[in-house]
């Protein structure tokens, strides 16, 4: 008896610990292959009149599985990558220039991710490529290669990652288009603070960049290796009835060449042991701030963003300093249906001024301003209009340059009518947008202003039947298009398109086409026609794999606003094929 | 070719009159606004300096004054820290702006210094630069005097204006035609500038600025001194997935050479902004009737996104799927596989929560008699009502029901 109650608990035990070394494992996510196919015919085929517009092959490669060990660890995988480089802004623009790329540049090339990211509870590793938003001013729009973590114990944060966002691309001529060059630009950056969502943040930011002067031989001419160091603090803080107050401050210090050896100036010092002043190193400051409410029929917000002159973040490289952001954005609902309780209006409103060279000078002035206005009528009917004004205003005559203002009025009208029957529900949509734009530029000696004006006219028509017991799935649309610029110049479209849905092979085969035809007519020349048709063709092989097929051809063909034989009726068939196959764990 | 000429016109000086250097200053009528980035520019100041071919070498420093317009002083070159130079006799040495405005030896008077180690740039308006070579204590000049009048003005990139920041645009629209307008340089060249329309697709998993830095546009094209550009994409539509693209401006001269204004970048693109299609219709929901749920007027989720249910076609007076049975079979239009749908059942606040699959099919168990509150990744969408089972036999197909 005592034998056979040992082997009885022995085999509990041997069961719960068993259970507790091998826990569950489940894979969620997918995988897959795929190829893109594209070709051109021109005709005739000199003198040039259209490129290619997408790489000739290309195979993309997908492994992004999720393995989830247990309640409490996760390993999500992200390996994409395509076989041919294609990058034509940024660091490795032209980089087939150069024939085949390094393995680092292939790895911290944006047109590939690597990454893996373990987490355990509230511990994330982040390795390989990261595209993190640490915030609005600090860092947050480029992808590094690296490794780093999060670590998020109770109320905490704790961020860190260091990486390469590229690696030196060597300056070439030839072949033509080239390639500019960069210099290998490394990053770290780093977040502490605390945050309770919906209560509070409150954090501290830091991000260095660097670029490496020796990465590229030869290195780009027009561009010097930079360096920077940013500062921030990030502070949020969710009030009750909806109350909410967001800012960040920050500072930057700016290197714009950092193989200087000359001393910086008197006034500018370094910021040890993150960044070394020399000649040319300025510091400036940015600060963003939002106020407002929100609720649940009614938002009001007023936010601000200053960038000063000096501010530069090689986390944000494309963003423009010296400027100043004003707006006010507001939303609510109206006209409350007594029956249902719920609202049948909903108004959407944002105004807002920017000032662009806001230190340094001759500033211009930008101004938005958008209201949407969306009624529901009844189950039927809803109308939703629309304006958008945008202006710009730049006075230059102080400084002997012409002085330039910008107005843009826009008025959309969009009603939409619906209605059913016990065999199909049908929605015919009609929508109009009028749009007039004025440009005036005015030189400082003559003052004499060139005005511009350009109004355009954009009509459409949509009708869905859908059917309650069949599988197909059409939709037709309508468009008329005219925009006319003074003095003398006329574009006109008109567009008929048609689309169906429907499964196949006892749905399997999901499949959707479109046809559409455009005819155009520029100012006096004749008339040019453009036919696309287009299909996408999914095929469930398994429950796990399915096969995806897209094509579509283009054909258009010019009227004589090309010019002289042999151009006039110049035509092109332009054709996309995509097939990959998806494996998904489930 | 306007270096020969003055080259030309240097020599003859030199011959003609007696000073032991002529020198001849050219300055960039508006150079960059970022006075840190004049150093590395060749083409913002250049000095040419010619040795008279009578006397001997010379060593000399340069001695260079900045002024606003009115007078007012910029900057002065200290003559005891300037650096000396070498001008042979009988040739020709260029200088240029490091040289000219020596770091280590110029001056800036106190506001400017401080706007300059706050910003990196001079204030924008008319400057004089007065420039000479003298000798080592700065007691005797050693060449002809030069002055140039200049005009700083910080160029601005266009701004982008439509298609608006992460606008919406109807397909069936977009898809014959969009307008692309944008704000002009600033200061306007003198002569007309290009300016490049770029439009980049946003594959899926990539992000925009991804998609900027890495794909082929799939519009490139130039137009010239005009700021609005009409593309006729003649892209198929039908399929998913592919209707979210990042736009932008690349500015350049007359030569063809980028104007990067005082961006960090160096492509001499424009802020980019992102714009996506919305989709008409593509709720596909297998076998049944099928209705689509009004939107709550106040959701937050994207208007192409689209959740359809299977029903029999019975409806609430303002328009919610009244559902026989507490399953909901749907579907969700334009959002990624693994979309968590919620239903909130609007008394016992009991949750219930699923995901999408690849094609954005969805089921979920749903708490009957009452209506729901359905929520796509915690965003409020629409509503449902499901009902007891014995209420179904209360109407018929078609009818609706308050």
């Amino acid at each position: 008896m005592k034998l056979k109650m040992f082997f009885i608990y022995a085999c509990c035990f041997s069961s719960v610990a068993f259970a507790q070394t091998k826990p569950p494992v489940k894979i969620t996510g997918s995988m897959g292959v795929g190829y893109e196919g594209y070709g051109l015919n021109l005709n005739p085929n000199t003198p040039f009149f259209y490129g290619q517009r997408r790489p000739w092959n290309q195979f993309r490669v997908k492994f992004a599985p999720t393995i989830k060990i247990g309640e409490n660890f996760s390993l999500p995988v992200n390996i994409n990558f395509a076989t041919k480089p294609t990058n034509f802004l940024g660091p490795f623009a032209g980089i087939t220039a150069l024939g085949s790329q390094s393995f680092k540049q292939w790895l911290t090339n944006p047109l590939n991710n690597f990454s893996l990211n373990p987490k355990y509870k509230w511990a994330e590793l982040q390795l390989g490529t990261q595209y993190l938003n640490y915030s609005e001013l600090s860092t947050g729009d480029i992808g590094i290669f690296g490794a780093g973590f999060d670590l998020k114990p109770k109320n905490y944060l704790f961020k860190f990652f260091v990486g390469n966002s590229q690696q030196g691309v060597n300056f070439t001529l030839l072949p033509l288009p080239g390639s500019p060059g960069a210099y290998q630009r490394s990053h770290w950056m780093a977040q502490v603070g605390k945050e309770e969502e919906g209560k509070y943040k409150l954090a501290f930011n830091f991000a260095k960049g660097r670029d490496y002067f020796g990465s590229a031989s030869p290195p780009p001419p027009l561009a010097s290796p930079h360096e920077n160091f940013v500062t921030s603090f990030v502070s949020d803080v969710y009030f009750k009835k909806g109350y909410y107050f967001k800012t960040e401050l920050a500072q930057s210090i700016y290197t714009p060449d950092n193989t200087t050896t000359f001393l910086p100036p008197p006034g500018v010092k370094s910021f040890l042991p993150f960044i070394k002043a020399k000649a040319g190193t300025n510091k400036d400051y940015a600060a963003t701030a939002a106020i407002g409410k929100k609720s649940k029929n009614f938002d009001l917000g007023f936010n601000t963003r200053y960038l000063g002159a000096g501010y530069q973040s090689l986390g944000y490289p494309f963003q423009q300093s010296d400027k100043l952001d004003l707006t006010m954005n507001t939303r609510f609902n109206a006209w409350k249906d007594s029956g249902t309780g719920s609202y049948k209006m909903n108004v959407i409103a944002n105004i807002g001024n920017r000032i662009n060279n806001f230190n340094i000078g001759p500033r211009a002035n930008q101004f938005i301003g958008m209201v949407n206005w969306f009624t529901q009528f009844n189950p039927h009917f809803s109308l939703n209009l629309s304006y958008n004004n945008f202006g710009f205003n730049t006075n230059g005559v102080s400084l002997g340059t012409p002085t330039i203002k910008n107005v843009s009025n826009d008025f959309g009208v969009n009603p939409t009518y619906t209605w059913n029957n016990t065999k199909m529900s049908h929605l015919l949509s009609m929508s109009y947008n009028f749009s007039k734009y004025k440009e005036t530029v005015a030189l400082p000696i003559a003052y004499i202003p060139t005005i511009t004006n350009n109004t355009t006219h954009t009509a459409l028509l949509t009708y869905v039947p859908t059917y309650f017991n069949r599988k197909i799935s059409p939709d037709f649309s309508l468009m008329y298009f005219q925009n006319k610029i003074n003095p003398g110049f006329k574009l006109q479209l008109a567009s008929v398109s048609a689309g169906l849905a429907a499964p196949l092979l006892k749905e399997k085969l999901k499949w959707r086409g479109q046809l559409q035809y455009t005819v155009g007519k520029v100012a006096a020349f004749t008339k040019n026609d453009n036919v696309i048709a287009s299909m996408t063709a999914d095929y469930t092989i398994s429950k796990k794999v399915s096969w995806t097929n897209y094509m579509s051809t283009n054909y258009f063909k010019y009227g004589d606003e090309l010019g002289s034989v042999p151009l006039i009726g110049a035509n092109y068939l332009e054709s996309t094929v995509r097939t990959g196959f998806t494996y998904r764990w489930k | 070719m306007k270096k020969i000429f003055n080259l030309c016109i240097l020599l003859c000086l030199v011959l003609i009159t007696k000073a032991q250097v002529n020198i001849v200053l050219n300055v960039q009528p508006q150079p960059p606004a970022n006075y840190n980035t004049w150093s590395q520019r060749n083409e913002v100041i250049t000095l040419v300096a010619v040795g008279s071919p009578a006397g001997n070498a010379v060593s000399a420093k340069i001695n260079a004054t900045l002024e606003t317009a009115d007078g007012s002083p910029v900057a002065k070159t200290d003559i005891t820290r300037a650096p000396i130079r070498q001008i042979a006799a009988g040739s020709t040495t260029i200088l240029y702006a490091r040289d000219v405005l020596d770091p280590s030896a110029l001056v800036f008077n106190a506001s400017f210094q401080n706007q300059l180690n706050k910003t990196g740039k001079l204030k924008a308006g008319m400057y004089k630069l007065t420039v000479s070579l003298v000798n080592d204590n700065g007691s005797a000049q050693l060449s002809n005097e030069q002055v140039k009048i200049f005009t700083v003005v910080a160029a601005q990139l266009p701004v982008l204006i439509a298609p608006a920041n992460e606008a919406i645009l109807n397909e069936a629209s977009a898809q014959t035609a969009i307008v692309f307008r944008w704000t002009p340089l600033v200061p306007r060249p003198r002569e007309p500038a290009t300016y490049t329309v770029l439009v980049f697709e946003i594959l899926d998993g990539q992000t925009a600025m991804q998609a900027l830095r890495s794909n082929q546009p799939i519009l490139n094209a130039d137009v010239r001194d005009v700021t609005q550009y009409i593309w006729r994409p003649q892209l198929g539509m039908a399929e998913e997935g592919r209707n979210k693209f990042i736009w932008t401006i690349k500015s350049s001269d007359i030569q063809g050479t980028p104007i990067t204004g005082e961006s960090i970048s160096g492509d001499a693109v424009s802020e980019p902004y992102t714009f996506s299609f919305r989709k008409g219709w593509n709720g596909i929901v297998e076998g049944g009737g099928k209705s689509v749920v009004p939107r709550s007027i106040d959701s937050k989720v994207s208007n192409i996104v689209i959740v359809t249910v299977m029903n029999d076609g019975k409806y609430l007076e303002d328009g919610t799927p009244i559902l026989a049975q507490p399953t909901i079979v749907g579907n969700v239009s334009n959002v990624k596989a693994g979309t968590i749908v919620k239903a909130v059942h609007s008394i016992s606040k009991l949750v219930l929560t699923t995901t999408t699959d690849d094609l954005g099919n969805f089921s979920l168990c749903c708490a009957a008699d009452c209506i729901s509150v359905i929520y796509l990744n915690d965003v409020e969408y629409g509503k449902i009502k499901v009902l007891l089972s014995d209420q179904n036999i209360k109407f018929k197909k078609g009818e609706t029901k308050n």
